[in-house]
């Protein structure tokens, strides 16, 4: 038994001559929100067809939940495709309790949870409407709740957040944290760094279908170097000669620049030798790098992907 | 299999709730008493007498068409009274017999075109052809609806009678005007011949009539009655039947798989069944959907047969005789349900592999044409249901289901019945993994359809 609720090991997904997963190896732990990270194309919804076994891999093996098949275990897994859609002439209720019936729930037991659940996120009103009938929101809710109303064990989100609007992504936020609060594992794929950043406690960047990073976030941030961002009009290029800076570029503005620090090197440090070089300093501003730098600098040196 | 059947359910209650399903329902029951009772009704309430004039410069022909007309009353009435008797010997409480409505009635010319002759005559006539004017015929405004304009003389018969009327498609005054001059014109040529008119028409009555029998029946029992006739024809309803269920059920095929495809729900459905259940849960509810449908309209069809065929009852007996036995019924559905699961896997097949209807509709040209076959071939196997053409088509898989099912009442072979069921199973297990292969791979594809030679690939993949 392993204590992992998904794991991939060196997977390969070919589409005849075009390889989207190349050579991909994951693990992610039991309880764990794990985000998937990585520009359009870059093999995301792939390597989530093939843990739930909609594709097959080309190469290498995937356990789901101790399983080789997600569909031996499909009663535990909740999944959310990119692309949202929804049988429209179903009642939200009959459709949510459709898909819990699906993953193994009885018909009752499931349209109980239905209703509690249109109700517990705020379409109480809604639970005999047709799904036409709502709002794209709200459809968007009804889809999120039709995949978790079996409680599954393992929930796999595929761009859960797009196309919502900021109080739907809050709202969905809050089922997050809730599966989170049961203890489910989370999988969700996202180009949104703020979601991943509030929710993930581990991310694995793919770029052109490879693995670029596998870590928790604070490794990532660690992965590039923090900067410090000063508006001066003397001439700052005296503080590349400090230990500690790598680099020192023209942000954008006038008189404003990026001090590139390197590992280890605390950003007072640029403010002791600024004025030690009589550099007059008209605002310093510590940048630690966000996700959205992690992302963009290890992309970037791939390239993309449309 | 849990899986499937939870999928067929889902199916099922949603074809089932569409308004257009339930008005097929409904509407079928409805037909077909009203082709029992409508035509008949119809006729009863529609035929107005049509009102014409006659204009007769020599005045000798009127009284011949008069008495054509009378005759034709005659006839109708007669016939009419004989079947009222009936029904009287039947049913004491039969209301009394009603004279009916006659068909035709001449008027004289009205009073401001009488005596006008030609052109002017028209002239005067036309506001009462066109219905700008009414005719009054004992008291009632009519519309005029023809006008007849005779030569002075017998000799013009021949190319001068002028028949005017807006009503281009109702034959039925136009001939027995005809008709009446006709015979007249025959009448003179016989006395000038000195031909005895009786002789004539004794002669032209003779008449040789065929006594139908069946070798197959018991001796002393052979006739074939009209019935007998009827029942040899009944099994084309049944095939065009399948074939309007097969046209219904894949129009909700298509369009449920096309839907699961545009909206991404395929993918979560990936995610709880295999393809296989998919798609076997999806057959199955079509399945229920047109095994539904059937039973519904074979038990109108026994409704109306038993309790509402009024005029009709004489193929209403041999008719039921020959749907509700067993060795008939078994036979048929079987071949319902095999050709149905034939075409429809099919159909499932190709609907995976298209994002849109449009795309749907060009695939679906190919299989309607193989469809249309065995209804053009229906009338032909009909009349000989164990000739050549029959038995080539039924050993043909697509074409099986309707040829068999076309042919039951003309009792094909037990070995035939057994083989094309053995052939169909088989058909259908062949179809079904296809099928079965194509979807699995079809049902995420997006982009255009595929080529064939992607199709094959997709086969064997």
């Amino acid at each position: 038994m392993t204590d992992l609720a998904l794991r991939l090991d060196h997977v390969t997904k070919r589409f005849d001559a075009f390889t989207a997963v190349d050579d991909l190896s994951l693990a992610v732990p039991y309880g764990s929100v794990y985000g998937f990270l990585g520009p359009n194309g870059a093999g995301k919804t792939t390597t989530i067809r093939m843990s739930l076994s909609i594709y097959e891999p080309t190469e290498g093996t995937i356990e789901v939940l101790g399983k080789p098949s997600a569909l031996d275990v499909r009663q535990q897994i909740g999944y959310l495709p990119e692309e949202k859609g929804l049988y429209k002439k179903m009642k939200a209720k009959d459709l949510i309790a459709f898909f819990g019936s699906l993953r193994g729930m009885n018909a009752g037991e499931a349209a109980r949870e239905a209703v509690r659940l249109l109700e517990r996120y705020g379409l109480g009103e809604h639970v005999d409407r047709r799904c036409e009938a709502l709002s794209k929101g709200m459809q968007q809710k009804v889809q999120v709740l039709a995949s978790v109303v079996h409680k599954p064990k393992f929930v796999i989100l595929d761009e859960p957040f797009s196309g919502l609007d900021p109080v739907n992504q809050q709202v969905l936020e809050q089922v997050i944290q809730d599966l989170r609060a049961l203890g489910t594992t989370i999988v969700f794929s996202t180009h949104v760094m703020e979601h991943a950043e509030r929710l993930c406690d581990r991310i694995v960047l793919i770029a052109r279908g490879k693995k670029l990073f596998d870590g928790t976030i604070a490794e990532a941030k660690r992965s590039i170097p923090r900067r410090v961002r000063i508006e001066t009009s003397s001439d700052p290029s005296a503080l590349r000669a400090i230990a500690g800076v790598t680099e020192l570029v023209r942000a954008d503005g006038e008189n404003r620049w990026d001090v590139v620090l390197a590992e280890g090197t605390q950003p007072d440090e640029v403010l002791r030798a600024s004025f030690r070089s009589g550099i007059e300093l008209s605002s310093f501003e510590r940048r630690d790098p966000g996700l959205r730098d992690v992302f963009i600098k290890l992309v970037g040196s791939t390239g993309t992907e449309a | 299999m849990r899986y499937a059947l939870l999928i067929a359910a889902r199916e099922f209650g949603e074809h089932v709730r569409t308004r257009g399903f339930i008005i097929g329902l409904l509407l079928f029951p409805l037909i077909l008493f009203a082709s029992f009772r409508v035509p008949a009704l119809l006729e009863k309430i529609s035929r107005q007498t049509r009102v014409f004039a006659l204009i007769d410069p020599s005045g000798e022909l009127t009284p011949i068409i008069d008495a054509e007309i009378a005759r034709h009353y005659d006839d109708r009435d007669n016939k009419a009274r004989l079947e009222w008797a009936e029904k009287r010997k039947k049913d004491p409480e039969t209301p009394d017999y009603a004279p009916l409505k006659p068909f035709f009635a001449r008027v004289p010319v009205p009073a401001d075109a009488a005596g006008l002759k030609g052109d002017a005559a028209i002239t005067a006539l036309k506001p009462y052809l066109v219905g700008d004017r009414k005719i009054s015929v004992n008291g009632a405004d009519e519309e005029l609806f023809a006008l007849v304009i005779l030569p002075s003389t017998r000799v013009l018969l021949r190319r001068q009678v002028e028949y005017w009327s807006t009503n281009l498609t109702d034959d039925s005054l136009p001939d027995l005007v005809s008709r009446a001059l006709e015979e007249d014109l025959r009448q003179v040529e016989y006395t000038e011949k000195g031909i005895a008119k009786a002789e004539v028409e004794r002669i032209a009555r003779i008449k040789v009539e065929l006594d139908d029998k069946d070798p197959r029946k018991e001796a002393g029992q052979e006739d074939v009655g009209v019935a007998e006739k009827a029942r040899q024809w009944a099994p084309v309803g049944f095939v065009y039947l399948m074939f309007v269920a097969m046209m219904t059920v894949a129009q909700m095929l298509l369009s449920s798989t096309i839907e699961e495809k545009a909206s991404r729900i395929v993918e979560v459905l990936l995610s709880s069944v295999t393809a296989w259940e998919l798609m076997l849960g999806k057959l199955l509810g079509v399945c229920a959907v047109a095994f539904t449908m059937l039973a519904a309209w074979l038990l109108s069809l026994f409704v109306v047969l038993r309790f509402f065929s009024g005029g009709m009852s004489e193929f209403a007996g041999p008719l039921m005789s020959l749907i509700f036995t067993p060795g008939v019924l078994l036979p048929l559905s079987a071949y319902f349900l095999l050709g149905f699961l034939l075409y429809s896997s099919l159909l499932l097949a190709l609907g995976s592999l298209c994002n849109t209807l449009k795309e749907a509709q060009n695939f679906m040209g190919p299989v309607m044409i193989v469809l249309m076959i065995p209804l053009f071939a229906m009338i032909f196997v009909a009349k000989d249901p164990n000739g050549p053409l029959a038995k080539v088509l039924s050993w043909i898989p697509p074409f099986t289901p309707f040829t068999m099912m076309n042919r039951i009442a003309g009792e094909p072979a037990a070995w035939e019945i057994a083989g094309t069921l053995a052939m169909l199973v088989v058909s259908v297990a062949l179809m079904l993994w296809l099928a079965g292969r194509i979807f699995r791979n079809g049902v995420l594809r997006t982009g255009a359809p595929p080529k064939l030679v992607e199709l094959v690939r997709l086969l064997r993949a």
